[in-house]
């Protein structure tokens, strides 16, 4: 199977500090994988470059074969880990918003989504919840028929019973051809999901495995392993 | 893509705009009543002062009005480009020239039409509706009106707020995508501040020069004999007046300034783009 994701040699600098160093990876399609690390490994700033939103200083990025861009973004669904939506929209506006903008939108799977929740499509934004917010715009960037889903720490403000909903929201929602890149720290949360992980210190890569192997070989599950790995 | 962004933006824009003018065009009918009521019983002298005080403050509701809205319009682009909104946008599959024109575009409609909502505002207040013809007659006093120089005034009047738009979106743009390191915790609006003035100097140093350089083609070389006597005989003719002399001072000053303002115009799109292309950095 053809490779999704290709970053080869990424590296992003803030000042003297690299976020990321010479940053090689490919992914292949089908796949959801966790990104792990601590604070400050480069993790966000990875996501943000596939998503176009931060100029790397050098490197490759490719997705789907093309360079970040215009035609990148059409097959790109990205969650950050704060709200974007401004306060004054209500619901139904982010909903016509997402409809215009993506053609790979599908509005009713929203809508179901949002009715299950019980949100309101007349709420405006500003009154809702940090949580319910957080759903709001899962649900939006769930029901996009992408090829990559990029979602950085999507369960970071939420509770445990919304943790599972954000989780089930992601199992159902994603095509089997598309992969889906998570960067969380809950890893006992989101292992249960995780086909493959990706463990990120420093901005370099530390490790890229399948969740089955780490299981099969290491006899540990990842939130162990992430343990060891990153022990202080 | 690029009218639904600009139904976007101009959606949020507008709803600000309308705001405000609600409230404005309230104080101007207030006004105008008052006015109205102080004609009709000259003797009652609290309407007299009612009337004066009510016409004060809807002539500074009109001025707040449009700088509000000027003052919404750049924190609009500054919010929605480089804030918590810029997440959603700069991942729309859009291009940057896009995302940059709608708001230009939206944002100098905005800005018109709180003018022209501004001078509605003003003959509700005053009950006079001829600030037109008044505008007119002052144009064709200075005898100007029938000459290349009406145009050429209306057309630096109309790209005065592209223009003045362009200074603060680049600014912010600097400023907002300017490398620091992730440890000094600058602040990007002083940063944007920062941006503007420098870039605001360099436009004067720019039109400077270009005055300095009509002035040698107008009246030739500084170091040769006689500039200082065409000089005075240019102001001389513009003292007495004489028609032609005005006009052909209006439509050169005027015409350079235009021309300045487009190429300094020009130069701070093509800043703002690459900037956003290759330099976009939203932390």
């Amino acid at each position: 199977m053809d490779n999704l994701i290709k970053c080869e040699g990424l590296t992003k600098r803030y000042g003297k500090n690299a976020a990321l160093w010479n940053f090689s990876v490919e992914i292949p399609a089908g796949k959801i994988i966790g990104l792990l690390g601590p604070n400050g490994s480069g993790k966000t700033t990875l996501i943000k470059s596939l998503s176009g939103i931060l100029m790397p200083d050098a490197g490759k990025m490719e997705i789907a074969g093309k360079e970040i861009g215009t035609e990148t973004k059409k097959i790109v669904s990205y969650l950050p880990e704060r709200p974007y939506f401004s306060s004054a929209l209500r619901v139904k506006d982010t909903l016509c918003f997402f409809e215009d903008f993506y053609g790979d939108f599908q509005r009713k799977t929203a809508e179901e989504m949002l009715k299950t929740l019980q949100i309101d499509t007349n709420s405006k934004i500003g009154s809702l919840s940090k949580g319910t917010r957080e759903k709001v715009q899962l649900v939006l960037v769930m029901s996009r028929k992408a090829k990559v889903y990029l979602l950085d720490e999507p369960m970071g403000g939420v509770d445990p019973a919304a943790r599972d909903f954000i989780l089930k929201t992601i199992l159902t929602n994603y095509n089997e051809d598309a992969s889906v890149l998570i960067s969380t720290h809950l890893i006992s949360d989101v292992e249960k999901i995780l086909d493959e992980v990706i463990f990120i210190k420093q901005g370099k890569m530390a490790l890229y495995k399948s969740v089955d192997e780490i299981r099969m070989e290491e006899k540990k599950s990842v939130d162990a392993l992430f343990r060891e790995v990153f022990a202080c | 893509m690029l009218g639904k962004l600009i139904r976007y933006d101009g959606k949020i824009q507008l709803k600000f705009l309308c705001s405000l003018f609600i409230v404005s065009a309230v104080v101007s009918l207030f006004a105008g009543m008052m006015g109205w009521l102080h004609e009709a019983y000259p003797q009652i002298m609290v309407l007299s002062m009612f009337s004066t005080l009510a016409l004060g403050f809807s002539i500074l509701a009109i001025f707040a009005m449009v700088f509000a809205n000027i003052v919404y319009v750049v924190l609009h682009f500054r919010k929605n480009l480089f804030r918590d909104e810029g997440y959603l946008m700069h991942t729309l599959p859009v291009t940057e020239p896009q995302l940059f024109f709608s708001k230009l575009i939206t944002g100098s409609i905005c800005v018109y039409l709180s003018i022209i909502a501004g001078c509605l505002c003003a003959c509700i207040g005053t009950r006079r509706w001829d600030y037109l013809e008044v505008f007119m007659n002052l144009l064709r006093e200075s005898g100007i009106l029938e000459a290349k120089a009406t145009v050429l005034v209306l057309l630096t009047f109309f790209l005065l707020v592209p223009f003045t738009l362009c200074q603060f979106y680049s600014a912010l743009t600097i400023g907002y995508t300017w490398k620091v390191n992730s440890n000094s915790h600058i602040n990007r609006d002083l940063l944007s501040i920062a941006s503007y003035v420098i870039l605001y100097m360099i436009q004067q140093i720019v039109g400077l020069i270009a005055l300095m350089l009509y002035l040698v083609f107008t009246f030739g070389n500084p170091l040769r004999a006689g500039f200082l006597e065409r000089m005075e005989m240019f102001m001389d003719n513009m003292n007495n007046n004489t028609g032609e002399a005005v006009v052909s001072y209006i439509q050169g000053v005027v015409g350079m300034a235009l021309g300045i303002n487009l190429v300094i115009a020009v130069v701070l799109v093509v800043i703002i783009l690459r900037r956003l292309n290759y330099h976009l950095n939203l932390e």
